[in-house]
């Protein structure tokens, strides 16, 4: 099941902990001290076998060094501030020949938390080497064992022919300790102003930060040091409170940034907090929405999860080689498969789009191909996948999308995707047809899905194909007066194609979501999302999980701080 | 990749569930005064159940299951399993609380509840057994008593929650148990006969029929002086052939007969003509081209709409609209539109045949001893009613008589006899030309036509899509411009269920009578419809290399 989500809060940092002293502003680490062991370890591992098997045919090496903070505060205290550096060692080793090897699509190499000195990083470059060729040798010999009883109706290569790469992009600037001061200074100020707001339960303003440096070493001669794919940093501010119904209900923003430079400024950031209490003051006010078919307008950000779900992730080459997936699109290059008003595009090389950083932005994929513009499918005709070095029937080559954490072994991703309206139309134009739709089906009123949470999406066949996406928020939209009412409760859901074949038509408003990290069998990596509002004929809302609870039986310790008495409901009752 | 707890996999997996106490079959004609003796004894016991510092109990329902079941397997002709099974469940329903708020489960009740007892009439041997029986029902009854008590302090009322338990009348019927009325050895001769038919086809991987006569005699007995018995019969006889195509998918087929009583049983030259049928549909299925997945308008027979019926059949049940976990899609829409107005859905287990043909899903008492009643549900699109155990709704305070369930469970509003019917009919030709005009009007050059179903699959939970997958035995793609219809294989249907009921284009004239297992027999007698969009998936299917070998030679 692929996963996209806001990059969540609260996850927790899967490596281990250091002190801050031992961070240093500059970067330590020089390449060669990296590339020398491997460059030793990978001449010997070329030559190592076991008797009566080959040596290996390719060897890679893909070290990642991490130096990450995240600082939290909520209702005006800090709440955790840490730092972390570490290092993860990334091995693939293949035997056999390119047409048929030891790797098969659940195939993952062998990783470690590496040490920083050079004679420890060469220990550890031998005996995982050796692990990972002695797992190789047996995965190729299960796999053979497997085609004894299995039909193979078009046999496809496993590794694509690729030119190799020598990159050396700059080492990153970190000034962890002076940004750590100004964010142990910022989030108290901006989580304190949820404190104005007796209602919000639970609320955090919270900032993640991380630089990297990955190396990549290839026995083919690709040699790679340079950035490592991620979000660099991003500030989050996150609040929740209940329905007098007990219905949980969630606000979010976020703010990627590059430099400290690429934040608005405070007071735009207060007034985001705000926002986010009036959304769910809003909210806890709503109506709650029974389920519905109905037509739907989504805004760019829903757009863009409905793509990333519906299109994205069946798009991705080595899905089409393994018949436990979807593979809805298989055999359909050249034939229409979403209407022919639109585009859809990924676009990795696109650093900036109306003047943000696009955080689905990378020079190199993690095998060490260069990032490719593709068009996926082009006024609706299927033209492409996205590709790592797993070929696919008629795609024989990478296109630059082979893309993994620094634990696991690369698979075709997205980067950055855009879906490009080919007849676009003002929003105000979306309305009025939806709302002529409406009138059109004897529908009372239709939906407008405003941001999303995320979305979530089946891609094996023994599960029905079905996704959803969590809107942020959801207003009915009456299709007599075009009256907005904001309603809560409800998640949109269907099967792909019918969705995507419903898209009657998109505005002239793409935007750039750039918050989302995606999750697959390759890990978690973040994506650029551009698209604009679409609206669908229909679609059909269910109910979301149900996540009940009283409200708290006390108020709010703020009112008394803002010298209410405590039995003071405050404005529309609030509590 | 977790597939969700709620996940009802209906794929004709229709035996009951067993437990794991076997043993010899043998008629049983004797009198049971014992069992009678034995529950009435424990029934009047209950009311001294209490634990010092838990509320004692306020009811105690006691339901009985005789089983007994006899199941064939038959591979070309001849037997490979044979199995007599035979026991006796007893079920306690203890509730503690008061019927405004007891241990009901929140939600779906689905652990089991019953254990299996001493099928002999000992009267000690069955005390004891019950003895045990509902000391573990009490104290679990009590746990679970308080354990709702403290999620309700967490979780607040629900505007969904009501009462836990209707008040109804106490019935009495006695009925004794009737031993005779099936030929167990025409049916195995069926099982041996119709595998027989098959060695026409010796180069299929897979192919065999099995049978099963399962009978069960309920004695439902409570405190409040209820005592219903009732009988409930099932003979089955399922066939199932596999083939593989050109490149190495598997095809595969299934039929099967389902009857409460001998009368309703197929020949031999039904059966005999089954199996031709599933031949001729294999051949025609190992050369069918495969498409990708594609949307389209599509017309389903009757087997797949009953599939359809089912499910928001299921999505009806009185629990349903009160289970946090469950997708309540209906909960709310009383007296609103939730399907075409030319449409009427409603469930009636008293209705004992449709076009002479004997219905699956009649009964005259539920598991609860609350008398079978027809239920409008849907009328003319517009939400009326739903399927009601004692477990009530807002606005529905009593049972209407569905409170069903496999022995060993606790009742939860099932369907008995789904019937679906259309104001506005069209001849099956119409169909398909109101088909390819929908095609013409939406651009699309292929529609569907699904028919005979082969299994389905439903997700019912919040923490999933709400959705419904049909593996149907033939899909063609009808053209629009020429109407010409193409057998693909290896694609299954799926749908979600609000837009699909929405966009129901137009309704077939003849109905057809699909007999399904559900937990329990259900009928469901519905027409063919046109709707406007279904999806199709690739099945789950590996592909594998042919036998090596040709298959040996026939000796007939």
């Amino acid at each position: 099941m692929a996963l996209l989500r806001r990059a969540a809060l609260g996850v927790p940092f899967a490596m281990a902990l250091l002190l801050l002293p031992a961070i240093s502003p500059a970067w330590p680490v020089v390449d060669s001290e990296v590339f020398r062991p491997m460059e030793a370890e990978m001449a010997r591992g070329l030559g190592m076998r076991k008797e009566g098997f080959d040596p290996p045919y390719f060897l890679a090496y893909r070290l990642t060094d991490i130096r990450a903070m995240e600082v939290s505060a909520s209702f005006g205290a800090i709440t955790d501030d840490d730092a972390q550096e570490s290092r993860v060692l990334y091995i693939e080793v293949r035997v056999g020949t390119r047409t048929l090897d030891n790797t098969d699509l659940g195939f993952q190499g062998w990783h470690v938390s590496a040490g920083d000195a050079s004679e420890s990083l060469r220990t550890q470059l031998w005996t995982l080497t050796d692990k990972a060729y002695k797992s190789a040798v047996a995965g190729y010999l299960e796999k053979k064992a497997k085609r004894a009883t299995e039909f193979i109706a078009e046999p496809l290569d496993d590794f694509s022919v690729e030119v190799s790469t020598v990159f050396t992009g700059p080492s990153p600037r970190s000034d962890l300790q002076g940004e750590r001061g100004r964010l142990l200074e910022l989030l108290p100020r901006l989580s304190a102003v949820f404190r104005e707001y007796p209602y919000v339960y639970e609320s955090q303003a919270t900032a993640r930060r991380r630089w990297s440096r990955r190396y990549l070493l290839t026995s083919e001669g690709t040699r790679i040091a340079a950035e490592g794919s991620h979000v660099p940093g991003v500030l989050h501010l996150s609040a929740m409170t209940r329905a007098p119904d007990g219905m949980r209900l969630d606000a979010l923003a976020g703010f990627p940034y590059r430099e400290w430079g690429d934040l608005p400024s405070e007071e735009a950031l207060v007034e985001a907090v705000r926002r986010l209490a009036r959304q769910l003051d809003e909210g806890r006010m709503a109506p709650v929405q029974p389920p519905m078919a109905a037509p739907v307008i989504l805004d760019s950000e829903v757009t863009s999860v409905l793509f990333h779900e519906a299109l994205g992730h069946k798009l991705e080459g080595q899905r089409q080689r393994d018949p436990a997936h979807s593979q809805i699109f298989k055999d359909l290059v050249g034939k229409r498969v979403i209407p022919e008003h639109l585009s859809f595009i990924d676009d990795p090389t696109l650093a900036v789009f109306q003047g943000t950083p696009v955080n689905g932005h990378y020079l190199f994929d993690e095998e060490g191909v260069p990032a490719q513009r593709v068009t996926l499918v082009d006024h609706g005709i299927l033209k492409n996948f996205l590709m790592s070095r797993w070929p696919v029937k008629g795609f024989p080559n990478s296109n630059g999308h082979g893309r993994a954490d620094a634990y696991r072994h690369p698979t075709g991703r997205m980067g950055t995707i855009i879906v490009v309206a080919h007849r676009p139309v003002s929003p105000a134009e979306l309305e009025r047809r939806l709302r002529e739709l409406c009138r059109a089906k004897g529908k009372p009123y239709g939906f407008l899905l405003v941001g999303s949470f995320g979305g979530e999406n089946p891609n094996l066949r023994r599960a029905a194909q079905t996704f959803e996406v969590s809107p942020r928020l959801i207003y009915r939209v009456d299709a007599a007066t075009g009256a907005r009412t904001r309603v809560r409760g409800v998640k949109m859901a269907g099967t792909p194609l019918v969705l995507l074949d419903r898209i009657v038509a998109a505005g002239d408003d793409a935007q750039l979501s750039n918050e989302f990290v995606c999750g697959a069998e390759s890990g978690r990596v973040p994506v650029g999302q551009i698209a604009p509002s679409v609206l669908l004929s229909e679609a059909e809302l269910q109910r979301i999980p149900e996540d009940r609870s009283v409200p708290p039986l006390l108020p709010s310790p703020f009112l008394e701080e803002r010298g209410r008495k405590p039995d003071d409901p405050g404005p529309r009752g609030e509590r | 990749m977790s597939l969700s707890a709620a996940l009802v996999v209906l794929f004709f997996s229709g035996s009951f569930p067993f437990f794991p106490l076997h043993a010899s079959a043998g008629p049983s004609a004797l009198p049971q005064d014992a069992l009678d003796s034995a529950m009435s004894f424990e029934l009047a016991r209950s009311g001294g159940l209490k634990d010092e510092g838990y509320p004692p109990p306020y009811y105690v329902g006691l339901a009985a299951t005789d089983l007994e079941t006899k199941e064939r397997v038959c591979v070309m002709g001849r037997e490979r399993y044979a199995a007599d099974r035979r026991q006796r469940i007893l079920t306690p329903d203890i509730r503690v609380g008061s019927p405004g708020m007891d241990n009901h489960p929140v939600g779906m009740p689905s652990d089991m509840a019953g254990r299996s007892v001493p099928f002999e009439n000992d009267l000690f041997a069955l005390r004891h057994g019950l003895w045990r029986l509902m000391d573990l029902a009490y104290k679990s009854a009590s746990a679970d008593y308080l354990r709702k008590q403290a999620l309700r302090v967490s979780r607040g009322k629900a505007e969904y929650d009501f009462d836990d338990f209707s008040r109804e009348a106490p019935n009495r019927s006695a009925r004794a148990p009737d031993r005779g009325g099936w030929d167990r050895e025409r049916i195995e001769r069926l099982c041996l006969e119709g595998s027989r038919a098959f060695r026409k086809a010796p180069g299929l991987l897979h192919a065999e029929v099995s049978t099963a006569l399962s009978r069960e005699d309920w004695r439902v007995r409570d405190t409040e002086g209820l005592s219903v018995d009732f009988s409930r019969d099932i003979a089955e006889i399922e066939l199932e052939a596999v083939d593989i195509a050109t490149d190495g998918l598997k095809v595969a087929v299934n039929s099967r007969f389902l009857a409460a009583a001998e009368i309703g049983l197929p020949g031999l030259g039904e059966v005999e003509g089954a199996v031709r049928e599933m031949m001729a549909d294999l051949a025609a299925l190992k050369v069918a081209v495969t498409t990708s997945p594609f949307d389209a308008p599509a017309v389903l027979d009757p087997s797949i709409v009953a599939a359809v019926v089912l499910s928001v059949g299921t999505r009806l049940s009185g629990e349903e609209q009160r289970n946090p976990s469950g997708t309540q899609v209906f909960r709310d829409k009383l007296g609103t539109p939730v399907l075409s107005p030319i449409l009427t859905l409603v469930d009636d287990p008293t209705l004992v045949s449709f076009r002479n043909r004997p219905l699956l899903g009649t009964y005259a008492f539920d598991n609860q001893g609350i008398p079978g009643q027809r239920v409008v549900l849907i009328e003319r699109g517009i939400l009326k009613g739903f399927l009601l155990s004692r477990y009530p709704v807002i606005g529905f305070p009593r049972s209407n008589g569905h409170g069903r369930r496999a022995p060993g469970y606790l009742a939860v509003g099932t369907p008995g006899n789904l019937i679906l019917s259309a104001r506005e009919t069209v001849s099956e030709e119409k169909l398909f030309e109101l088909l390819r005009k929908e095609l013409k009007r939406r651009d699309k050059p292929y529609g569907l036509w699904v028919r005979k179903l082969g299994g389905f699959s439903q997700s019912q939970s919040t923490g999933r899509q709400d959705a419904l997958r049909v593996s149907a035995r033939l899909v063609y793609m009808v053209e629009a411009k020429t109407g010409k219809k193409t057998l693909v294989r290896n694609l299954d249907v799926v749908c979600t269920p609000l837009t699909l009921m929405e966009n129901i284009l137009a309704a077939g004239d003849r109905s057809e009578v699909t007999d399904l297992v559900a937990g329990v027999p259900v009928s469901v007698v519905a027409p063919s419809l046109l709707v406007s969009g279904v999806e199709l998936q690739r099945s789950e299917a590996k592909p594998e290399k042919a036998p090596i070998l040709p298959p040996p030679p026939a000796e007939e």
